[in-house]
Parts: structure tokens; sequence; C-alpha cells
């Protein structure tokens, strides 16, 4: 969080948050959530898609650049926190506004105990013992009790933290974002030039490769390690001139963390046997860091504590994202204003970060039964992701037809131009279809290839749609459909808010003209 | 095609942001070359040791260029 940002407040008018980040700032906040992900993704992908898991890697960064590209144009576009939620809210409905909502915070859910785990995970390079320690209890064959103990410690912490008030400055995200960065270029660098021997990968490539459910399993788990772009669009609200800043801090993020990810797995491969990064699920880095001539000794371990740092961060993202998200849905009538309830001391949401926290504590504990702990959790996070990111596809499709009048300071690009009947013209998104249709296919293989998430992540969306019913009628308001809000008056308002002076007049401009096309006196002439 | 739609301002000078740009496009060129140097003259071709070494070789270039068209967008404020 930006400094000087506490949890938002309930029952009074809504809060306006400081716009403090900066360029830097926005993408180093971006960095510090992304980047953690390689952390926990990597031992589990290379586990999946074996030989062949920078090209596991690949499939899903294709997809992540397009979502990408997506949440680049929505969060410039409309620059609120609230991420998916808030983009499925305007061009879907309140329905799918909750659905993509229910979907986002289960991996928010999902993020506090993976993160949680694997933070731990990297504590326990330093603690072996801890990190072999294994006990068979009944049915239940190699259950590690102080790994999971570890983790629920952690998560119990957290959200102590975070109830009493927790503020994340940006400058701790820009330090620790910076030097990750640079950790990682030196492993990578070093890795590349000293270590890594492209025989091994090749042989690795060739006569370890996956099956194709194996390589498509491994390629719905890659998908978790670009997990995060949402929280650029979540800081959108606290970024100076959103519309300038956040194309240039995302597009830049996209790329970077598109770069290390794949060359993350291109060397792990050319420097260890895959089977070896498998059996190391908890620290897959660090272990590649340590294999490191020269410098291996200090980056095993700087990486390890780096690594268990910036885990550590996101999962404490995860607390805040969800208590956050559920704020957002609130406010728009979509989730009970029990989980906004505010601790009188400390003036943080209490409801939702003791609801969440408990839920990720009960994951957690489920998950150690499981025989590989992080695979169960990346089952079910990817299956909220994808379901998420689905929406967002969408509501940009949609948006674009539905609210052409919005400025769109960054478009995704490869648009056909559409000029409809009464002479407005569309763009209609070619890479918004092909991106949901990749999207789209990423769920179906989640649904079709894990075992857990095809159970629970359903399950999850039952059990919530059963509550958004009973919610809804209990309160009168429609089930199906919408509450009448107005959307241009709020635009207006949110790109005042931002000082983007320039885009409030030309979507004033826009809304004028379309008012004069349809022969009607506009309320916008008037100001 | 990615670059966004909304004009840049010119730069009110080289920050540490910056230089780590051009640092680190500076060291992906050579370290491309070094990938898929090392890729050939092994003789056994992966497709992913040829595109990481693309990529970087890219991905550097990109990174001079920007910081090229940043520098002389801060040269020609100052001119003016």
């Amino acid at each position: 969080m930006a400094e000087g940002q506490s949890a938002p407040e309930v029952g009074e008018q809504r809060i306006e948050l400081r716009r403090d980040v900066t360029v830097w700032g926005s993408y180093m906040w971006g960095y510090a959530d992304v980047g953690a992900d390689i952390y926990a993704a990597l031992g589990i992908v290379i586990a999946a898609a074996q030989g062949m898991a920078p090209l596991a890697f690949a499939i899903a960064g294709l997809v992540y650049v397009m979502v990408g590209l997506a949440f680049t144009e929505l969060s410039s576009s409309y620059p609120v926190a609230g991420g998916g939620q808030y983009y499925s809210l305007r061009g879907l409905g309140d329905f799918w506004g909750f659905i993509a909502g229910i979907a986002l915070l289960f991996s928010y859910t999902i993020d506090i105990a993976l993160f949680a785990v694997a933070a731990t995970g990297y504590v326990n390079f330093f603690l072996p013992m801890v990190r072999e320690f294994s006990v068979t209890l009944g049915p239940l064959v190699n259950v590690n009790p102080l790994w999971c103990l570890e983790a629920i410690v952690v998560i119990v912490a957290l959200s102590l933290l975070n109830i009493r008030g927790v503020r994340e400055s940006s400058r701790f995200n820009e330090v620790l974002g910076a030097f990750d960065l640079v950790i990682e270029s030196s492993i990578i660098v070093t890795g590349f030039l000293f270590a890594w021997r492209p025989e091994l990968l090749a042989y690795q490539w060739t006569f370890e490769a996956p099956t194709v459910t194996q390589l498509l399993y491994g390629a719905s788990l890659a998908i978790i390690s670009f997990v995060g772009l949402e929280s650029i669009s979540q800081a959108a609200q606290e970024t100076r001139r959103p519309a300038t800043i956040i194309p240039r801090t995302s597009l830049t993020l996209i790329f970077t963390v598109l770069i290390y990810a794949m060359s993350f797995s291109t060397l792990s491969l050319g420097v260890l046997p895959w089977r070896e990064i498998a059996v190391r699920e908890g620290d897959p880095i660090a272990l590649l860091a340590s294999n490191i001539p020269y410098i291996g000794v200090v980056a095993g371990r700087l990486t390890a504590l780096l690594g268990a740092t910036i885990l550590l961060t996101s999962s404490n993202t995860g607390i805040m994202g969800a208590s956050r998200l559920v704020f957002s849905m609130s406010h728009f009538r979509l989730a009970s204003e029990w989980f906004n309830r505010v601790q009188p001391r400390y003036r943080t949401p209490i409801n939702s970060i003791l609801a969440f926290s408990g839920a990720s504590v009960v994951l957690t504990l489920l998950s150690f039964i499981t025989p590989r702990v992080l695979d169960t959790l990346a089952n079910l996070y990817a299956f909220g992701a994808t379901l998420g990111y689905t929406l967002v596809f969408l509501s940009l499709i949609r948006l674009r037809f539905t609210d052409p009048y919005s400025p769109r300071p960054y478009k995704v690009p490869g648009n056909i131009r559409w000029r409809r009947k009464d002479g407005s013209v569309i763009e209609v998104p070619v890479i918004g279809f092909i991106g949901f249709a990749g999207v789209f296919a990423t769920w179906l293989t989640v649904v079709v290839t894990h075992d857990i998430g095809r159970i629970f992540g359903p399950l999850w969306v039952l059990v919530c749609v059963v509550y958004y019913v009973v919610y809804r009628r209990r309160n009168r308001l429609p089930v199906w459909s919408s509450v009448p809000r107005d959307w241009e008056k709020e635009q207006v308002e949110v790109l005042t808010s931002a000082e983007e002076y320039e885009l409030v007049e030309q979507y004033k401009q826009a809304l004028i003209q379309r008012d004069k096309g349809r022969g009607v006196r506009s309320r916008w002439l008037e100001e | 095609m990615f670059r966004p739609r909304q004009p840049v301002p010119p730069p009110q000078r080289a920050t540490w942001a910056d230089l780590y740009r051009i640092g680190l496009g500076v060291l992906m060129i050579p370290l491309g070359a070094t990938i898929l140097v090392r890729t050939l003259s092994a003789h056994i071709v992966t497709p992913a040791s040829i595109l990481m070494g693309l990529a970087f070789i890219g991905f550097g270039v990109y990174r001079l260029y920007v910081g090229f068209v940043r520098y002389r967008m801060y040269r020609e404020m100052r001119r003016k």
C-alpha cells in the first residue's frame, strides 16, 4: 500500500486514497507482487512439465501477455481500486461482477496460504531438519507438521499485523523490488555464463519430455507465476496521472516478468536435472542459486532470505487485497456490510481480515494432508485466477461496445474498426477475443487436469452464488439483473480525482456528441 | 505496437531507474549472444535456448532504444 493509506472506512462517505505512487513506485508495486510468483511456481511447474518446463512457461506467458494488455487498457481507462471485479461489474453487470469478485477473492485467499507456505519453504533452506521432517499419521503419509505450523504462524502474525493497521509503504516495495531485481538479474547472468549447460537442457527437453496432459497441467500451473497484475490496477487509485503512468509501467512489467520466468526455467534445466528441482518445491530458486559457481555459497543464502521476504510481502498482499476487494463488493452491494465492520481502535476491517485469514489457515491445514502441498494450493490458485481473467476479457470486449466514450489512454493492439448504424465507431479488440479463448482454454485445462481445483473451485462458486441470492433477496435487490447506477457521473468523478482533466474534457465531449446524434439535450452541456 | 497513446513527458534528469534500464540493456545483448553461441556450438538445438538468446538480445536492444529516445527528448527539452 502507498504511504499513508489505511483500510477504507465504512458507513461514511467513500474515502479517496492519496495519489502518491510514481512511475517507479507503480512498477515496483506490481513487481513486488508478480515478481514473487516465480519463487513459488518454478518448482511445481518443473515437477509437472519436466524437461519441457520452458514451453509450459511460454504457453502460460502468451496468455499472460494478453491478460496484461487487457488489464493495462482497463486500469488506465478506469483508474479505481477494485480491479477485475470493478471491470466485470461495469461491463457485465452485478451478477458477473460478483462472480469475478469471488473468483479473485478465492485467489487472494489461496494467495495468503500459498505464499505463506512458500515463504516458510525458503526459511527452511536454512533449516534442513524442518524441511526433511515428516510423519505418518494413519492414512496420511509423509506429512510435515512443522512446515505446516510455520506457515500457520506466519498467517496468524500477518493477520494480527493487518488488524493493528500495518502499512506496507510504497518505499518498502520499491527497495525490496529493486533488491530482488538485482539479485534475480545476477543469478540469471552468472548462471547463464558459468553454470548453464545447453546440452543438459537439450537432453532433458528431448528425453525427459512430459506427456501432453502433463505439459498442459504444467502450463496451467505456470499461469500462477504471472498472477498479480491486478495489483497495478488496485494501485491505480493511488497513482499520479494514472493514464500516463499505468501503460508505461504495466507494459514494462509484463515483459520483465515474462523474461524472468522464461530465463529461470531455461536456466534451471540447464544447471540441474528436473528431478532434483522437483523434490525441492519449497525453495527452488535458492537451490538454483546455490549451484552457481563462484557466487553460489552467498547467492543461495541471499536468495533464500530475499525469497522468504518477498513471498511474505505477497502473502500480506493477499490479506490486504481480499479486504479491499470485499470492501469494493460491499460498496456496490454485492456483499454484506458485515465484512466491512471496522475495529474501533485501529480502524481496520477486522471481520474480512479474520474471515479470509481464517479460511487460508484451513486451506493450509488441508493442503498439508495432500501429497504435495504447494501443488495443491497452486491448483486452486489457478482456478480462481483464470476464472477472474476470463471475465475480465469479456468485460474488455463488452465495454468497447457499451462504453466507447470513455477515453482509453492505452488500447489493446489489433483492433477492427466497425461503424454502427448510428454512425458511432467501435474498435473491436481482436486480441481481446484471442485472449478470451486462451484464458478460457486455460481455465478448462485447470478444470480437466486439476483434481482438487475442479472440485473445490466450482464448490466455492456455488456456495457464494447461494449467499449472493440470499443476500440480494433479503435486501430487496435484483438477483440476476443490476442495480441502476450513474456510470457516466462516476467516470467523470474518477478521472477528475485522478487529475486527468484532459480526459475528463474528452469524455464529456464524446458524451455530448453522442447525445447530439440522438437528438437529446446533453446533461454535460450545462457544466 | 505497444506504445502507450498518452504522450510521455520528457525526463527532467537521468534517474537511477534510467541507469538501471540502460545497464540491464547493455548486459542483455552479450548475454543473449553468449546463450546463442553456446547453444549452437553444442550442436543440439532446443527451441527454448534459441528463444531465450533472441529474447535477451531483442529486449536489450529495446531497452537501449528507449534510453536513446529519452535522452533525445531530454536534449531537445534542454535546447528549448
